[in-house]
C-alpha cells in the first residue's frame, strides 16, 4: 500500500471531518421511481436475510419448548422468559456467564495497559530496532491463530496453565497486542506535539508525560480498543476451546456447545441460551456502533 | 506478511518529531513495549515459530522428545488424499463465504449508502450476524437445516414446496455449500459496513460533476465509486485470502467434517490430525502449509495489485 497510512477516523484526536453525504438530493433527482422502489425491495429482503435468523431465536426463546417443538415458526403469542430461566439453571450457565466476564474484563485490562505503552512507545521514542520489532508486532493482525493452535496448546500444558483462568487470558491479551498496538500508535502519532513538548521543558519524563497528559488525551481511542477486546473476546470459541475446554472454566461461548449437544430438540431452551450468550455483545455493538466499525474498519478504507 | 511490509517504512518515516532523541529514551522505549512485546512474543510468536519447527518432527504430543524427521510429513501430506480433499474444499469455502460476502456487501452498500431512509437500520441489521459467537451462529444454522424439526424443511413444506426438503448438513453433496451459507449470511455484514464507511468519503463534487456529464448510474460506479473503492476491496480480499485458508469454527461446531470428510478443511483436518489421532507433527505440518498458502495468496495478489496500480 503506497499511500501513508492515514488517521482511523476512531482514533482521530478531532472531530471527524463531516462529508456531505453524496445521496443529497441533488443527486437522486435523476433516479427513476421504479428504480427507488427495487432498491428498498432488494434491501428489506436483505434485511430479512440476515435478521430473521436472529428473530427466529428470539421468538422460539420466549415460547414454551412445546409450542416450539409443535410449531418451529409460530408467534411468541403468551411470551415468557421461562426458557431464560431454566438455560440459566440447567447448563451451568451462570458459571459460563462468569467465566466470560471474568476472560472479557481481564482481557481488557491487559489488551489497554499492553497496548496503550507500545502505542506511545512506538510513536514517541526511538530505540534500536523499533521498526523491526513494529513490523513484527503488526504481523500478529493477520496472522490466525489457526496457524499455531496446536503448538500454543502444548505450551500451554507445558507452562502447567490449563485448567486456569490464564490459559485463555494471556493468549488473548497476546493476540489483542498487535491490534492495540496499530490503533493506540495511530492514536499518538497524531496527537499535536506540543503538549508534550512543554511538559518535557518543565522537566517531566517520558513516564509522567505518558500518564498525566497522553494516556487522558487518548480516552477516545481507549474506549474503541476495549470495545473491539470485549466483542473479540466474548465470542471467541477456538481459543477456549483449546485453553478451557472442561473442568468448569469455560466461556458461554463454549458453554453453549455443550448445551446443545445436552438438550438437543429442545429448541425453546437452546434458543434462550443462546440469547443469553449473544444479547450482551449485541447491545453493546447497538450502542456504540459507530465506535465499534470505525475501530473495525481502521485502516481499511483509506490505509 | 504482505501488508506489514509495505506498511512499515511510511509508517516509521513520520514517526518521530525532530530532536525528540535522547540516549534515555532507547531503553525507556524498550521498556514501554516491553510488556505487550513480550506476552505476544510468548503466545502468539514462539508458538508460530515452534509450529515451524515440529512439522519437521514426527512427535506425538506425549513424548520428551521430538525424533526429526525432514521432510517426511509434507512428503506425506503430498500424497494424502484427504489433505487435497480438504484443500479443495478450503477454495470452495474462500468462495462461497469469503468471496461472495465482498460482492455482497458491495452490492448492499451501494443500495444503503444511496437510501434516504433506514440507514441505521440497515447498518445495524446487516452486521448483527457478524457479532454474534461462532457457536450462537451454529445453534441457529444447526436447527434451521435440521432435517426433522429444521425451520428450512417445516417452512418448504408449509409453502408446498416438500420435494424441494432435503437432508442439508447431512447430505455429502450439499453439507459445505451449506455450512458456507452460513458463513456467508454471518461474514457480509463485515464488507457491508467496510464500504459504507468507504462510501461516505467518495467526493460528492466528483459525483455530482459525472452525473451533470449525463453519466448513468453503472458508468457512474464504474469511473467514480470504484476506484475510491480500491484500498477497501484490498484489505478484504487479503482478510479473507488469510481467514479463508484457516476457516475452522463453523465446519467444526457444524459437521465436525463430516459426513465423510465432505466438509473437511485444512483447519479442521489438522486438528483432528494433532489432538485425535496424536499425530501432532504432522497436524503442524498441515497448519504450516495453510499458513504459507495464506502468505504466498497474499503476497501474488498484493503484487497484481501493484501492477494493476502502474498499469491505471
Amino acid at each position: 500500500m503506497p499511500e501513508a497510512v492515514t488517521m482511523p477516523e476512531a482514533v482521530s484526536p478531532t472531530p471527524a471531518r463531516t462529508h456531505p453525504r453524496a445521496s443529497g438530493g441533488r443527486s437522486t433527482a435523476g433516479r427513476s421511481r421504479l428504480g427507488e422502489v427495487a432498491r428498498y425491495v432488494i434491501l428489506t429482503v436483505a434485511l430479512l436475510f440476515f435478521v430473521g435468523p436472529v428473530l427466529l431465536i428470539l421468538s422460539a426463546s420466549l415460547r414454551s419448548s412445546v409450542e416450539v417443538a409443535m410449531d418451529p415458526l409460530g408467534w411468541p403469542t403468551n411470551p415468557s422468559l421461562d426458557s431464560y430461566k431454566a438455560a440459566w439453571d440447567a447448563g451451568q450457565f451462570s458459571d459460563f456467564a462468569l467465566n466470560t466476564v471474568i476472560y472479557t474484563v481481564t482481557s481488557c485490562v491487559g489488551v489497554v495497559i499492553c497496548g496503550t505503552l507500545a502505542g506511545y512507545g512506538f510513536a514517541r521514542l526511538r530505540f534500536a530496532g523499533n521498526g523491526l520489532l513494529l513490523s513484527i508486532i503488526i504481523l500478529g493482525m493477520i496472522v490466525p491463530l489457526q496457524a499455531y493452535m496446536i503448538p500454543l496448546y502444548f505450551q500451554l500444558l507445558r507452562l502447567g496453565l490449563l485448567g486456569t483462568y490464564w490459559a485463555v487470558i494471556l493468549p488473548s491479551i497476546a493476540m489483542g497486542v498487535p491490534f492495540a498496538t496499530f490503533l493506540m500508535r495511530a492514536f499518538f502519532l497524531n496527537l499535536p506535539n506540543e503538549l508534550a513538548e512543554a511538559a518535557r521543558l518543565d522537566g517531566c519524563g517520558h513516564w509522567r508525560i505518558f500518564r498525566h497528559i497522553m494516556l487522558p488525551l487518548a480516552a477516545p481511542a481507549v474506549a474503541t480498543l476495549i470495545i473491539v477486546q470485549s466483542v473479540t473476546t466474548w465470542n471467541a470459541y477456538l481459543l477456549p476451546l483449546l485453553a478451557a475446554p472442561e473442568g468448569g472454566k469455560q466461556p458461554l461461548a463454549l458453554g453453549l456447545q455443550f448445551f446443545q449437544g445436552e438438550f438437543n430438540t429442545d429448541r425453546a431452551l437452546i434458543s434462550a441460551a443462546t440469547m443469553i450468550t449473544s444479547i450482551p455483545m449485541i447491545i453493546l455493538v447497538i450502542v456504540f456502533q459507530r465506535r465499534f466499525i470505525s475501530g473495525l474498519t481502521a485502516g481499511a478504507v483509506r490505509g | 506478511m504482505g501488508t506489514s511490509s509495505s506498511e512499515v517504512p511510511t509508517l516509521v518515516g513520520r514517526r518521530t518529531p525532530k530532536g525528540d532523541v535522547r540516549r534515555s529514551d532507547r531503553l525507556t522505549g524498550l521498556a514501554f513495549v516491553a510488556p505487550g512485546l513480550i506476552l505476544y512474543g510468548a503466545f502468539v510468536l514462539y508458538p508460530l515459530i515452534q509450529s515451524v519447527y515440529v512439522s519437521f518432527t514426527s512427535w506425538d504430543g506425549v513424548s520428551p522428545t521430538k525424533p526429526f524427521v525432514g521432510l517426511d510429513n509434507y512428503r506425506a501430506m503430498f500424497h494424502d488424499d484427504l489433505f487435497w480433499t480438504s484443500l479443495k474444499h478450503n477454495i470452495t469455502w474462500l468462495v462461497v463465504a469469503t468471496f461472495v460476502p465482498i460482492v455482497l456487501g458491495l452490492f448492499l452498500a451501494v443500495l444503503a449508502s444511496g437510501a434516504r431512509r433506514f440507514r441505521t437500520v440497515y447498518r445495524v441489521g446487516f452486521f448483527l450476524p457478524f457479532i454474534l459467537a461462532p457457536s450462537a451462529v451454529t445453534a441457529i444454522w444447526s436447527w434451521i437445516y435440521d432435517p426433522t424439526i429444521g425451520v428450512l424443511n417445516n417452512a418448504l413444506e408449509a409453502i408446498g414446496l416438500g420435494d424441494l426438503t432435503q437432508g442439508w448438513l447431512g447430505d455429502p453433496n450439499i453439507a459445505l455449500y451449506c455450512v458456507a451459507f452460513c458463513g456467508l449470511w454471518a461474514g457480509t455484514g463485515f464488507s457491508f459496513v467496510v464500504f459504507m464507511a468507504a462510501l461516505q468519503d467518495v467526493d460528492p463534487e466528483t459525483r455530482d460533476a459525472a452525473v451533470v456529464d449525463g453519466a448513468g448510474p453503472f458508468r457512474l460506479f464504474w469511473h467514480i465509486t470504484m476506484p475510491q473503492l480500491r484500498h477497501s476491496i484490498r484489505f478484504l480480499v487479503l482478510l479473507s485470502l488469510i481467514f479463508g485458508f484457516a476457516a475452522f469454527e463453523l465446519v467444526f461446531l457444524l459437521t465436525g467434517g463430516g459426513p465423510g470428510n465432505s466438509t473437511e478443511l485444512l483447519g479442521t483436518y489438522a486438528y483432528r490430525v494433532a489432538f485425535q489421532f496424536g499425530h501432532v507433527g504432522y497436524g503442524t505440518a498441515l497448519t504450516t502449509v495453510m499458513a504459507v498458502l495464506a502468505l504466498v495468496c497474499s503476497v501474488v495478489y498484493l503484487q497484481f495489485q501493484k501492477w494493476q496500480d502502474r498499469n491505471a
